[in-house]
């Protein structure tokens, strides 16, 4: 009764961890769509109204899902110490707050563009925030065709883990 | 809030400790330039600060908070020279970023001129009675830049309003009103109506139509385009109350297009302000 109790016990922790590995990597590309739908946004409101940083992602706080959303509140509440820090400092600081669920390439793909927005002019910006879209656009067409393939794999590497600590334990 | 105490808010900390210490001195002027020390213009002398250099990330600072690091948005002022930040006016020198052979703004800042407005009550009080024996005869007001035109405009509007003139201001830059959230924050008057923003040639058009105004008063006419504006609202019978660079009426009429206004009998009146040792003159010529 101890041994199928402690099997069950296995099973279900190998489980939740093959269930909690493809949950992160479903969480990942939420977390890269959302800041591809954000950026595209910016890069409208760049080209139709030349909308100050500060206007749009007070806005954008308000209209964006997931963590895009968190990202635009974070920058919006760093915003009021412009003068004493740098831009791209608190759009650095607000990448690392809002995405910890992207890989640390990820993050550094989102912190070049604070590097220059707002800070040159807009044909510049409007290239960079192109290059960005085009790379996160990479990125979650590369997430999007691997994610069934580390479902299987995570699932099925926490199962046969599972079972074979089953088997050796018992 | 002052607009030495504005244009303190826009710098880092350390500089703001430098240059707050000068607020009893009146200011008319912060300079900042790139690897020099943070200078002040005092009754129209610049005085260097001892002491730290001007890093281009503390330039990038200042310009990070006067923009909303947004550059993009500044742009359109940009190409003019200057940005506006809460009624200063912000002037600018780097190297220039040119798109099909216009200019499209500036980058590597090496310059920041954040000019300090103020509120100078009285200056006019000593021929005020002279301009309006009917009504406001048209009146051109004329000085080299940094002496006080736009204080001098500002406050015969503000004069010229409280007294029951209807006066339209047609502010292209937003220097005269300083208007933001849309509260002005220059008085000009209980019968000022204001327009900000818009060029001249469209502002004045939609005053006349829309505002029945008695005056229009406009800040700096200097561009060709300006002539047609100032032809077009003295034809519809409004007083014209204008300011323009220069030294005084020689200088004026070495320029076609004011040689031009003058001999249409545009104006019938210039004020010319010059220096005298720490103060202004302001001086009245009618013109025959």
């Amino acid at each position: 009764m101890t041994h199928l109790l402690g099997a069950i016990l296995i099973a279900a922790a190998s489980s939740a961890l093959g269930f909690a590995y493809v949950n992160a990597e479903k969480r990942r590309l939420r977390a890269l769509r959302s800041m591809e739908s954000l950026l595209k946004t910016v890069a409208g409101e760049f080209s139709a109204r030349l909308t100050p940083l500060p206007e749009l992602f007070s806005r954008l706080e308000q209209s964006c899902d997931g963590p895009a959303a968190v990202f635009a509140a974070e920058l919006n509440r760093r915003l009021n110490q412009l003068g004493e820090r740098a831009f791209h400092i608190l759009w650095c600081e607000s990448v690392e707050i809002a995405f910890p669920m992207l890989s640390g390439e990820e993050r550094e793909l989102l912190s070049a563009l604070g590097r220059c927005l707002g800070r040159y002019e807009l044909e510049r910006q409007l290239a960079e925030l192109s290059l960005t879209l085009n790379r996160l656009s990479a990125a979650i067409d590369r997430h999007s065709v691997a994610l069934p393939e580390k479902k299987r794999l995570g699932l099925g590497l926490a199962w046969t883990g599972g079972a074979l600590l089953v088997i050796v334990l018992f | 809030m002052d607009s030495f105490e504005t244009a303190c808010e826009l710098l880092p900390a350390p500089l703001r400790r430098r240059i707050e210490t000068f607020s009893g001195r009146q200011p008319e002027e912060i300079r900042l330039r790139l690897h020099r020390p943070p200078a002040l213009v005092l009754k129209g002398r610049e005085l260097e600060l001892a002491g730290d250099r001007l890093s281009e990330n503390e330039l990038t600072q200042v310009l990070e908070r006067a923009t909303g690091a947004s550059l993009h948005s500044a742009m359109p002022a940009m190409v003019n020279g200057y940005i506006s930040y809460q009624g200063l006016r912000i002037g600018l020198c780097g190297s220039a970023i040119m798109n099909q052979g216009r200019l499209a703004g500036f980058r590597d800042f090496s310059s920041l001129a954040i000019r300090l407005p103020r509120e100078c009550r009285g200056i006019c009080g000593g021929f005020i009675d002279r301009l309006t024996q009917n009504r406001l005869e048209n009146t051109l007001i004329v000085s080299p830049p940094g002496l006080g035109k736009t204080t001098l405009l500002r406050e015969l509007i503000r004069v010229l309003a409280d007294s029951g003139t209807r006066v339209a201001v047609l502010d292209e830059r937003n220097e005269l009103s300083a208007s933001s959230g849309g509260k002005q924050h220059f008085d000009l008057g209980r019968c000022s109506d204001v327009l900000v923003g818009i060029p001249k040639e469209t502002g004045a058009s939609m005053l006349l139509r829309g505002m029945n105004p008695q005056v229009i008063a406009m800040d700096e006419i200097s561009a060709g385009e300006d002539r047609l504006v100032v032809e077009r609202i003295i034809g519809c019978g409004v007083s014209i109350l204008a300011s323009a660079h220069g030294r005084d009426r020689h200088d004026m009429l070495r320029r076609p297009m004011y040689r031009d206004l003058f001999a249409m009998g545009a104006f019938s009146n210039i004020i010319t302000i010059s220096r005298d040792g720490e103060n202004r003159r302001y001086s009245l010529e009618r013109l025959e």
